[in-house]
């Protein structure tokens, strides 16, 4: 059987943080895990979720409901999404990204929204 | 005679969009950007805005230069090595991004895209299903 606990090293002794009901002189094996750094953790503001720094996400099926929801009122526009959460938009797409940024989203999803006036786009 | 085929994935879209859009994810070393393309099975190349490689720190001129022909001209554009990502698939493609400002298209082509996965789309249902090329079918 495996259980997780956090436990904390001083002194050189492993601690547990919790009750965990260890028996005296058994023999346990100790599996470490560092914790990451908050730097680490969040790539993304506080919606970012649980993410490594160097894994981008992979799922992006609310910026698109979102898109699919709003995408009228700003046409012509950038937006920056963080998940379901509009974060900055304006028709400069380097301002909309440096404005994300400054907010702490590091990495928003970026879509372009067509003019109401938009002729259909036929490829090339 | 009938096939069938089989996919790991499936993309729902906006069927009432003009287009068939795709969130991707590209990706140069440790930058990375999220941006909303068009499928377009006419396309030879996958195309992007100037912007977004920049995003990603690219110097665009340095990049391998593509002229790209279209029914009523053509656009100069740069090719340079970047990660495409799509669910949990990374493809090593060339990215051609545009060499001017006010180009805001981003397409996934052929080379790139239409080469290295395998689709079903129901367009009206707005579903798109991919799989890797060389998955079992």
């Amino acid at each position: 059987m495996t259980t997780l606990i956090e436990a904390v090293y001083e002194n050189g002794v492993l601690k547990p943080l919790v009750e965990a009901g260890f028996k005296e002189h058994q023999l346990y094996q100790v599996i470490f895990e560092e914790p990451e750094t908050e730097s680490e953790t969040r790539i993304n503001g506080d919606a970012g979720g649980e993410m490594a720094a160097d894994e981008p996400k992979r799922d992006f099926t609310l910026e698109m409901l979102w898109l699919s929801q709003h995408r009228h009122e700003y046409a012509g526009q950038y937006v920056a999404l963080d998940e379901d959460r509009l974060v900055s938009h304006g028709t400069d797409g380097r301002e909309v990204y440096r404005q994300a940024q400054a907010v702490g989203v590091k990495h928003p999803f970026i879509a372009h929204i067509e003019p109401a006036d938009a002729l259909p786009f036929g490829g090339w | 005679m009938s096939h069938l085929l089989r996919f790991e994935h499936l993309l729902e879209y906006d069927a009432g969009k003009e287009s068939v859009t795709v969130p991707v994810t590209l990706r140069l070393s440790q930058t990375w950007i999220h941006v909303e393309t068009k499928l377009d099975t006419g396309s030879s190349y996958c195309v992007f805005e100037r912007l977004h490689g920049e995003m990603l720190g690219l110097d665009i001129e340095t990049g391998f230069p593509q002229w790209v022909g279209t029914p009523t001209g053509s656009f100069l554009t740069y090719g340079h090595e970047v990660t495409l990502s799509v669910k949990d698939y990374d493809l090593d493609i060339v990215a051609y991004f545009a060499r001017d400002e006010w180009f805001n298209r981003n397409v996934l082509g052929r080379h790139g895209w239409l080469n290295r996965v395998r689709m079903g789309l129901i367009d009206y249902e707005g579903k798109l299903y991919l799989s890797r090329a060389d998955d079992e079918i």
